[in-house]
């Protein structure tokens, strides 16, 4: 290393040591240890058995982890772009310049805080099939409208609908985002007679970037890891339509204490987060853009 | 000198004293304030009968599948001396290693234990046994019964003195109290998987039978009258369709909603803790009966099975002799007063008394108890309820046929069986 | 035709009239939450339900915080909240500019090892960091609650990392040459320029402690260690839960984030950029 990149060598590892530091003392053992466990019988209370791939080669006969997979990849293909549309589309009401704009904010922000049962309960009363509001609504366009969580094929779908309610989060950093903008990047445009989708293609989504990339990682492995909503609201079902790979981790982990079963799963959720995470990186330079980056 | 003497002695003997008081830690998950309360009395008597040993009693969250709480304590060594455990998953913890053999520690205390299980009811000890030995020492328990709506029964012309007794009067009577217009359920008479009306309830109802000690092996689906059982709820699915009645139901999941409470549906088996419940929320003109659970003519009259909760020792207690001790009062004194505090059923005879002259509509379930089942004792039975509930939802879904949905969950849990019981 | 005045004024009335709409259904949960936690025990289960119970049951306030130690509760909470927002403001910017503004070898490593800390479910890394705090002797108490953020907060570091990018490198290659150390740089530029993300990044980790229930669950064997988010499922009795009472006990739990949300959220109203270089 030349004598400037071992400085800055230095400098960047000791503004990173505290998280250094934590990572030594308090992540690496934990996640060894979970990759060992997979490779074991462990039932917790136990000394874990080592049984090589047995786990691993289990998990692909194993019905019920075929389908939580496949629905977890549903809803993360559902939750990532759907969330970022209306997250992105409710920061961009949310900065509009009302007296009022503060009410709004916090209203739309406010499920996210309210504790899960006030939520799911909401939902279901939301999505009631026949006392329920939306489908209330649907009627008047003469729809007959599914039967939303009762129907296992549209069950998985209504709670990626009712996530949105949480999507005041994304909004509010995608809010930050856009007043970072320089608005004088904006006037100009305005001279030169560019409409408000040109400015907002041109402009603000691209210097909103990175934040789109902060959002498709998190809500990515946030979808990949989804628990809450399926548990509290359909418990799985109907007919396992909504099992989520975690749920069907957790079951196995603690109610069956079939540890050694659950590391195996958890890895390779591991590497199938790293895997989408590697694509959006790989992929980020083309469309992420950092204002004013060197490189 | 003497004086002397007599002030070492006493000093002596006073650190003999405060070096034998033993703690130990009880955690328990009742947070309701009526148990709670109950709970913590009986800990206090025990404190000050027996000054050797003090109980500092914690409430935990949790619930009869939560445990996850105690098994990263045990796991890590930081386990409490006793447990709150619900019964039915005694066996399954025995066998994983959670808990320690109670029974042992019984024996040291100089009990007699083959009279100490003649004075519980044979089901509870069932659960509380694993390998022959006690594991554990049961506490209360609870049973199903049919509950009906009498406004809605006179409504439909029936007589709400009067509610079904066999299979067929129950379809007759659903019939004629479900209300349906435009396709869709404004009022549903019975569904018989709502509530507690599990895929268990009506299997030994029906007369069935799901598992064989002796030769430990599932039967169930080699059952006729277990698949009998489940055809007859595949024709509830069929009759009103798994859509509607999914639309019904789930919209009472999750919080504060239930059909009966709200006179949508007429009939239901649920828990005898439903009847708190209906004494608490029900609308004040509510009326409503219990009866036994229906059953076919070859099935079994007044049937039921119990639930309920166990005092267990977790592995590597520091003081498992202690908690022995304690066990042994609380579910004995101990639940002779929480029967009456609570009025919650309990498994050890002498309490039922109490209990009814606290509320005599009690008597009612209790009278059930010596006849009631138990869910089949084995180290997995939190995966066979998982299966048969998985496999009844397949047939319910028309995914599978009875008789190929049951034999998949055995084979599976059979695998899983032998290969806990070490026969693989 | 509409004049530009005009035009706008509609344009900006089209915006109300959205926002109002998704408003109405975004109060919705928190309405229900606090309806339900007015409502008497008879109309908890009325169908269709009562929207507006009247007159109000206040007396379930009363019961909520009776019903387990309320104030004891909520203090915890509050330590537990306070201690872990202070860790994460601390240290996540600071590791977080390491990751952005400083050019230095094997930072790309570090930086992918660090979200790849995020993809292990918890419930199989649980009971190993469980073990840890156990040979630290901090089982039962309320710092391996706190502890943990004043290491750094991956997915907040992540967030500021991504903001920090966005400053320009000229303006910071300029502050070097002119002698500042990168301490000073971190001190004096970035963390003013980040004030509003600080604070979501505040709030953010605030509504997380406050909500957590698996740590406390698993770290707090006595019961005046516990956080409302331990006490609020206690209300769940298969007896008869008093969800009026649960509501009412939550309605009150939400209070303090609300008011941090209304604080934190008046600094997006400010720093609307004019100028090319930010301020």
């Amino acid at each position: 290393m030349r004598k400037y990149q071992r400085r800055n060598f230095v400098k960047g590892l000791l503004f990173i040591l505290p998280w250094l530091i934590g990572f030594a003392v308090f992540t690496v053992y934990p996640i060894i240890a979970s990759l060992y466990f997979s490779f074991t019988e462990y039932h917790v209370t136990t000394k874990p058995q080592w049984i090589g791939l047995e786990n691993y080669k289990k998990l692909f006969s194993d019905v019920l982890f075929v389908k939580s997979l496949t629905n977890t990849l549903y809803y993360a293909a559902g939750l990532v772009p759907i969330g970022l549309v209306v997250g992105l589309v409710l920061a961009l009401l949310l900065v509009q310049p009302l007296k009022e704009i503060i009410f709004y904010r916090g209203i739309i922000y406010f499920p996210s805080i309210v504790p899960a049962y006030a939520f799911a309960t909401i939902g279901i009363w939301f999505f009631h099939p026949y006392l329920g509001f939306i489908n209330h609504i649907l009627g008047f366009f003469g729809i007959d409208g599914p039967m939303w969580l009762s129907d296992e094929n549209w069950a998985k779908f209504t709670i990626i609908l009712l996530s949105q309610w949480g999507a005041g989060g994304t909004a509010l950093i995608y809010m930050a985002a856009i007043k970072d903008i320089p608005r004088e990047l904006y006037e100009a445009a305005i001279l030169d007679g560019a409409t408000r989708w040109q400015m907002f293609k041109k402009i603000t989504f691209p210097l909103i970037s990175p934040a789109t990339l902060y959002y498709l990682v998190i809500a990515t492995l946030g979808a990949l890891q989804i628990f809450d909503l399926p548990q509290i609201m359909t418990e799985g079902g109907p007919a396992n339509s909504t099992l989520s790979y975690v749920m069907y981790l957790y079951r196995h982990a603690f109610t069956y204490a079939n540890m050694g079963y659950a590391s195996a799963m958890a890895w390779i959720l591991f590497i199938i987060s790293m895997f989408l995470t590697f694509l959006i990186f790989r992929t980020s330079g083309r469309w992420v853009f950092y204002y004013g980056a060197r490189r | 000198m003497k004086k002397l003497l007599l002030i070492l002695t006493l000093i002596v003997l006073s650190t003999f004293a405060m070096a034998e008081v033993v703690e130990i830690v009880f955690w328990h998950s009742m947070s309701n304030p009526v148990d709670k309360k109950s709970i913590e009395e009986s800990v206090a008597k025990f404190n000050e009968t027996h000054p050797n040993i003090k109980v500092k009693v914690v409430l935990v969250p949790g619930t009869e599948t939560e445990v996850t709480k105690l098994m990263t304590a045990v796991a890590a060594g930081t386990g409490p001396d006793v447990y709150y455990l619900d019964r039915f998953t005694v066996a399954q913890r025995a066998h994983q290693g959670v808990l320690e053999c109670l029974e042992d520690y019984l024996v040291q205390l100089g009990v007699d234990v083959k009279e100490l299980k003649s004075k519980y009811f044979d089901f509870a000890i069932a659960e509380a046994t694993y390998n022959g030995k006690l594991y554990a020492l049961p506490w209360d328990t609870d049973v199903r019964v049919l509950y009906y709506n009498k406004k809605l029964f006179k409504k439909a012309g029936l007589d709400p003195d009067k509610p079904p007794v066999t299979i067929d009067e129950l379809d007759e009577y659903a019939e004629k109290l479900t209300i349906i217009k435009n396709g869709r359920i404004e009022q549903l008479g019975f569904v018989p998987w709502f509530q507690q009306g599990w895929h268990y309830t009506w299997g030994w109802a029906f007369g069935g039978k799901f598992y064989d000690e002796k030769m430990q092996k599932l039967c169930f689906a080699d059952d006729p009258k277990i698949i009998a059982s489940f055809k007859w709820q595949k024709k509830y699915a069929d009759k009103y369709g798994m859509k509607n009645i999914g639309a019904f139901e789930s919209a009472y999941t999750g919080a504060n909603l239930n059909p009966f409470l709200a006179g949508k549906l007429a009939m239901v088996v649920d828990g005898n803790w439903f009847l708190a419940q209906i004494r608490t929320f029900a609308p004040k003109d509510f009326e409503f009966g219990i009866a036994p659970i229906p059953y076919p003519v070859y099935g079994e009259a007044g049937s039921t099975w119990a639930g309920g909760w166990s005092l267990v020792i977790p592995k590597g207690a520091k003081h498992p002799k202690e908690a022995a001790e304690f066990i042994l009062y609380m579910a004995t004194e101990g639940q002779v007063k929480y029967a009456i505090d609570t009025y919650h059923l309990p498994t050890y005879k002498e309490a039922i008394p109490g209990l009814v002259k606290a509320d005599p509509m009690q008597k009612y379930f209790a009278e059930l108890l010596p006849k009631a089942h138990c869910r089949p004792v084995i180290p997995v039975g939190a995966l066979l309820w998982d299966k048969l509930t998985e496999a009844r939802d397949y047939i319910l879904w028309g995914k599978k046929t009875v008789e190929q949905a049951l034999r998949d969950a055995q084979e599976e849990v059979q695998e899983a069986l032998d290969k806990a019981l070490g026969k693989k | 035709m509409l004049g530009k005045r005009a035009k706008e004024r509609l344009r900006l009335n089209i915006m109300r009239l959205l926002l109002i709409v998704v408003t109405f259904v975004y109060i919705l949960p928190f309405f229900w939450m606090v309806s339900t936690s007015l409502k008497a025990d008879q109309d908890l289960f009325l169908i269709p339900p009562k929207w507006f119970p009247i007159p109000p049951e206040w007396s379930n306030y009363k019961n909520a915080i009776e019903y387990f130690p309320f104030f004891t509760y909520f203090k915890n909470s509050l330590i537990i909240t306070f201690g872990s927002v202070l860790g994460t403001l601390l240290v996540s910017p600071l590791v977080a500019y390491g990751f952005s503004k400083i050019y230095w070898p094997g930072r790309d490593f570090f930086f992918y090892l660090m979200l790849s800390t995020m993809m292990l479910p918890f419930a199989v890394t649980m009971i190993p960091t469980f073990i840890i705090f156990k040979k630290l002797g901090l089982v039962n108490t309320l710092w391996p609650l706190i502890i943990p953020s004043f290491f750094g907060v991956p997915m907040h570091i992540f967030l500021i990392r991504q903001f920090f990018n966005t400053i320009p490198d000229d303006f910071i290659d300029a502050a070097r040459v002119d002698g500042a150390s990168e301490l000073q740089i971190y001190w004096k530029i970035m963390l003013p320029l980040s004030k509003p993300i600080l604070l979501l990044v505040g709030l953010f980790q605030f509504i997380g402690s406050w909500n957590n229930y698996l740590g406390p669950l698993i770290y707090l064997t006595d019961e005046e260690k516990y956080p409302l988010a331990l006490g609020l499922p206690l209300f769940l009795d298969r007896y008869g839960t008093h969800w009026n009472w649960m509501m009412a006990a939550s309605t009150l739990a939400i209070i303090p984030i609300v008011i941090f949300f209304f604080f934190a959220q008046s600094y997006l109203i400010e720093g609307i950029k004019l100028t090319g270089l930010k301020e």
